[in-house]
């Protein structure tokens, strides 16, 4: 027993260094390439980071896949000790924080003579949300923003032809299609809003409730941080204005759940006929529709107020860290240049892709479900580029977006109080060095 | 008296029925999950028993990922920590339990007062000097700080004030050293609070995540929870992005089973009466 | 029959063997003394240090002195931090502490199945943080979720749990009790093993009854494990992050926002590490007091016991 002890400890502290052998030969080059797609599009860029592996035995990439909070904390940790990945992928807003702290490499220059990767290629909007103080950053790979699915047979059921285009329709539509367990409606004699079985529709309105109200906010045109982006100049009427929509949807008119989290699951199960999400959705739509019939239809996000059409979407792109090994970069452009000339793969994904060629082909423009998506491109709007971002948006963290959102959404709080409160915090957070 | 022995089984068996379906309930959707098609983890009903049995999930973890590397990481990784630990902390608790010498409460408290700094705040330093030394990415990074430890010194040190003083004067009587001690007296009493320990440590280093998470960079050093959490999804409400569950549920059963064995094998040595039988020897 | 710890009675030892026997302590502590060193107290110290810095984590820490501490007094979030972190420590310790040495007695019962139940009981514990989140949130799911279907269907009103300000706190107490009753059980079974069990022949012979022999044998000769069980209660419960920053990040609003969730949150994601650093030593600071309060106690009880 003894002897045994010391023989399994002796064989396991002589088996330790060998984790730090690599296995590295001399003419590949290894790209490091770290991305936060934990859901099944990480299977897809995978796919095609193996297919590009087969393909260039001399260029080798390594793709490293964790949720993008736990990925950023990984790539500052790193950094502190002078280490990089060669390619990082992130959102546009996430991209000025590493700026100011001087990890990325700026990009005007390196993509110079590019034959994929140039601004000719790419829609303006997307490319143009990748340049943070003059400078262009980052590289983009999709576009994705918020729509409207909706569940055909629940339509077809209720006489309902078209899905709601305005919030006067999503109010109508909503009443009819929201039903308690007797069977009544919202505004009906004795409707119980508390024993509800089908909702009309859900959405984010828990931590990501502040992406429906800056959809809204935005067809308001209401502005956040000024331009020097010291100040919040937040239009209190109009912010108050599209909270006071999104509580009334919950709280007066009973058509959406309080705070439900798991809002794709009860459209996937017949509990609410419609869904505010993103394209990332469709395969899972896609896959329910072919193995259990479920039938479903995609639409433009409503548009509540008339003032402009907006809608909240963002963008995955790609950076190059500034303390990579600069001996490599030409190699990790080479994969880039690549990848987005293939990201028609990506498209299956639900993305959009950014890359013009690829999404106006004719296989994209005909995939079910896309053309929604494609003609709300020119209307997205993102977060501002803030080095700010984690500290006003972070969505897991108690940040004045989250906390405002979380208090009128699930709190009933009055919405004037609280984007008052969150525009004084947004103020002294940009004040603040 | 027949009576009574029926009645102390009949609520011996109920209650453990109870706590064991209020213990496994949530872990029986989790491999009930694993094993349905992506498809029918959303129904309306709640589904107890997959519709459609598949491996199609399982078969997805092990052709993607590294997983059994990641498995074979982290076995080795937390079978040398847990020995280191077991050598280190019985040694620092006997002395710390046993023998009195200068500074010593002074020496706890000291050790003791470092369980109150969350890890959060060492990492950053911690990495550093790893990177200082080459050693990130390597099974070292990963044992070498768990033997620094707290948990398992305090918990040994609290055994070893329960050992009667009878059977240490007795050895040394006899001219045992301090190191022969240790080994053959205290030690063999200690099993219980040994077990405890191994299982403690085991675990927390099966489990840990921020740390290695930062440590490693390649599958030649990464383990499981890591690993895993490669395609571990959040629920949708919180992330704007698209879900796998049935995978994320098969990688949570596989990273799972290693230590339930390990729980299973050690548990047996908690059985009452050992120091006593240890004194009559 | 009793047994007690007693002085040592080594008191003729020769003066010759006095210094071996003096340093002989010191190289039993050495081997753990250099990890600790080394991986803990070295770190922690840098740790504390930052505090007194404004750092990115990137580039150099710029020294601030003691406006990382001003800097708290005036912190909304701090204080709601430090008020959920107490109010879940009142709630999840005595729970954990209670119900785990309840299990690890009800799973030392000499019967048939014990094994089974020790290891159902400690299997939640295995749980990676992530899938007790996901596995959570989907249970206390305000409309569907199984928990209030299952509490609807006998009867009673559903709970809002995690969507709630006043109910989202007792969501993270339930789930952390499921998660880790199973490590309190673990230490306790294995403080029941050095109780010898002739203390308790002997007491039932002399016609003692279930709660005698517990109250009589079990509690005081239990004492150094529940003083463990209890210490390493608090301080855990004191620094809950896992279960928090994955089912509520500390929302709805701050409710559910406590203290090492809010270093992370300050540290990580907003890049503060000074700031980070100086809740830590906040949070080492109540602790310190926690634990001379409780060792005091701890101290008293044992008196009183061997009295």
């Amino acid at each position: 027993m003894k002897k045994l002890f010391w023989r399994i400890l002796l064989a396991s502290m002589l088996v330790l260094p060998l984790g730090g052998l690599t296995l590295a030969q001399d003419d590949v080059v290894t790209i490091e390439f770290w991305g936060g797609w934990t859901g099944p599009d990480g299977d897809i860029m995978a796919d095609l980071v193996n297919q590009w592996n087969e393909e260039n035995p001399g260029i080798q990439v390594n793709l490293t896949i964790q949720q993008w909070s736990p990925l950023f904390d990984a790539f500052v940790v790193s950094a502190s000790a002078g280490e990089s990945p060669d390619i990082l992928a992130m959102h546009p807003q996430e991209m000025p924080q590493f700026v100011e702290l001087g990890l990325l490499t700026p990009l005007d220059d390196v993509i110079e003579g590019l034959e994929a990767i140039n601004p000719d290629n790419y829609p303006a909007s997307a490319w143009n949300a990748n340049i943070y103080q003059g400078a262009l950053y980052g590289i983009p790979l999709d576009l994705h923003m918020h729509g409207l699915y909706y569940n055909l047979d629940i339509f077809e059921e209720a006489g309902i032809e078209a899905p709601p285009a305005t919030g006067e329709e999503l109010l109508e539509i909503g009443r009819m299609l929201t039903i308690d367990e007797n069977g009544l409606h919202p505004g009906d004699d004795g409707f119980d809003p508390d024993n509800v079985v089908q909702y009309a529709i859900n959405m984010h309105t828990n931590h990501h409730a502040f992406f429906q109200w800056w959809s809204l906010y935005n067809q308001l045109g209401g502005q956040l941080i000024s331009e020097d982006g010291t100040e919040c100049v937040m239009d209190l009427d109009k912010a108050a204005e599209a909270w006071q929509f999104l509580q009334d949807l919950v709280y007066v008119h009973h058509i959406a759940p309080q705070g439900q989290t798991d809002y794709a699951t009860d459209f996937l199960s017949g509990r609410t006929a419609m869904l505010i999400d993103g394209p990332w959705r469709m395969p899972a739509l896609e896959a329910a529709e072919e193995e259990s019939g479920f039938r479903w239809a995609s639409a433009r996000y409503p548009q509540v107020f008339d003032e402009q059409y907006a809608v909240w979407g963002s963008s995955h792109i790609f950076t190059l860290p500034a303390l990579a090994d600069p001996d490599k970069q030409d190699e990790a452009l080479m994969f880039l240049e690549w990848l987005a000339a293939n990201s028609a793969a990506w498209a299956e994904s639900g993305q959009l892709p950014a890359f013009r060629a690829v999404m106006e082909s004719e296989e994209f423009q005909s995939m079910y479900g896309r053309e929604a998506f494609i003609e709300m491109m020119p209307y997205e709007v993102l977060f501002p580029n803030t080095p700010k971002y984690s500290e006003i948006f972070a969505s897991n963290a108690p940040t004045p977006m989250m906390v405002m959102a979380q208090n009128i959404m699930l709190e009933q709080a009055d919405p004037r109080t609280e984007v008052e409160a969150a525009c004084e915090a947004i103020t002294s957070i940009l004040a603040t060095p | 008296m027949i009576t009574q022995k029926v009645v102390r089984l009949a609520v011996w068996y109920v209650l453990l029925a109870v706590v064991i379906i209020f213990a496994l309930a949530p872990i029986v959707w989790m491999l009930s999950t694993s094993f349905k098609p992506e498809s029918q983890i959303t129904t309306l009903n709640i589904e107890w028993i997959p519709r459609t049995f598949t491996m199609e999930n399982y078969d997805a973890v092990f052709e993607r990922f590294a997983i059994l590397r990641w498995t074979l990481n982290s076995v080795i990784v937390s079978v040398a920590a847990t020995l280191l630990v077991l050598l280190l902390d019985s040694l620092a608790g006997y002395a710390l339990a046993r023998m009195e010498f200068a500074g010593r409460n002074l020496l706890f408290s000291i050790i003791l007062s470092m369980l109150f700094v969350p890890l959060q705040i060492t990492v950053v330093p911690l990495f550093l000097m790893f990177s200082k030394v080459n050693l990130t990415d390597t099974y070292l990074a990963l044992i070498l700080p768990v033997g620094a430890n707290v948990t398992g010194v305090f918990l040994m040190r609290q055994f070893f004030l329960n050992i009667p003083y009878e059977l240490e004067d007795a050895a040394r009587v006899d001219g045992a050293s301090d190191l022969r001690i240790w080994w053959s007296v205290v030690m063999p009493l200690a099993r219980p609070a040994l077990t405890a320990v191994a299982i403690i440590t085991f675990l927390s280093t099966w489990n840990s995540f921020f740390w290695p998470l930062i440590a490693t960079r390649t599958d030649a050093a990464r383990t499981l929870p890591v690993g895993i959490a490669q395609f571990m999804s959040l629920r949708p409400g919180q992330s704007q992005s698209a879900q796998a569950y049935g995978r994320s549920m098969a990688g949570a059963v596989l990273a799972a089973l290693p230590p339930i064995l390990f729980f299973f094998a050690l548990q047996r040595y908690f059985i009452q009466g050992i120091s006593m039988s240890g004194l009559k020897g | 029959m009793r047994i007690l710890p007693r002085p040592r009675t080594a008191a003729a030892e020769a003066s010759r063997l006095r210094f071996r026997r003096q340093l002989i302590p010191y190289l039993f502590l050495l081997p753990y003394l250099t990890f600790f060193v080394l991986f803990r107290l070295g770190p922690a110290l840098a740790g504390m240090g930052i505090s007194f810095t404004k750092w990115s984590i990137v580039g150099a820490p710029e020294w601030v002195g003691l406006s990382n501490y001003e800097a708290m007094t005036r912190d909304p979030r701090l204080s709601a931090a430090v008020t959920n972190t107490l109010f879940f420590t009142g709630l999840t310790v005595p729970l954990l502490v209670v119900l785990g040495l309840a299990l690890a007695m009800l799973m030392n019962q000499p019967h048939r199945g014990r094994a089974l139940g020790r290891v159902a009981v400690f299997t939640p514990y295995v749980l990676m943080s992530t899938v007790v989140g996901v596995i959570w949130t989907w249970l206390l799911e305000k409309d569907f979720g199984l928990i209030n279907v299952y509490l609807s269907q006998l009867g009673f009103e559903k709970v809002p749990w995690l969507v709630d300000q006043s109910t989202a706190m007792y969501g993270i107490v339930l789930t952390t009790v499921w998660w880790t009753v199973g490590y309190n059980m673990v230490l306790f079974l294995a403080g029941l093993q050095d109780i010898p069990t002739e203390l308790y022949e002997a007491a039932r012979i002399d016609g003692a009854n279930a709660w005698q022999l517990f109250r009589r044998i079990t509690l005081p000769l239990l004492a150094p494990t529940t003083f463990l069980v209890l210490m390493l209660t608090i301080i855990n419960s004191f620094q809950v992050f896992d279960q928090v920053y994955v089912m509520t990040s500390g929302g709805p609003g701050t409710a559910t926002l406590t203290l090492v969730q809010y270093i992370y949150t300050t540290a990580f994601q907003f890049r503060k590490m000074g700031y980070g650093a100086a809740i830590a030593c906040l949070l080492f600071a109540i602790l310190i007091i926690f634990a001379l309060v409780q060792t005091r106690a701890y101290r008293r009880g044992v008196r009183g016991v061997a009295a």
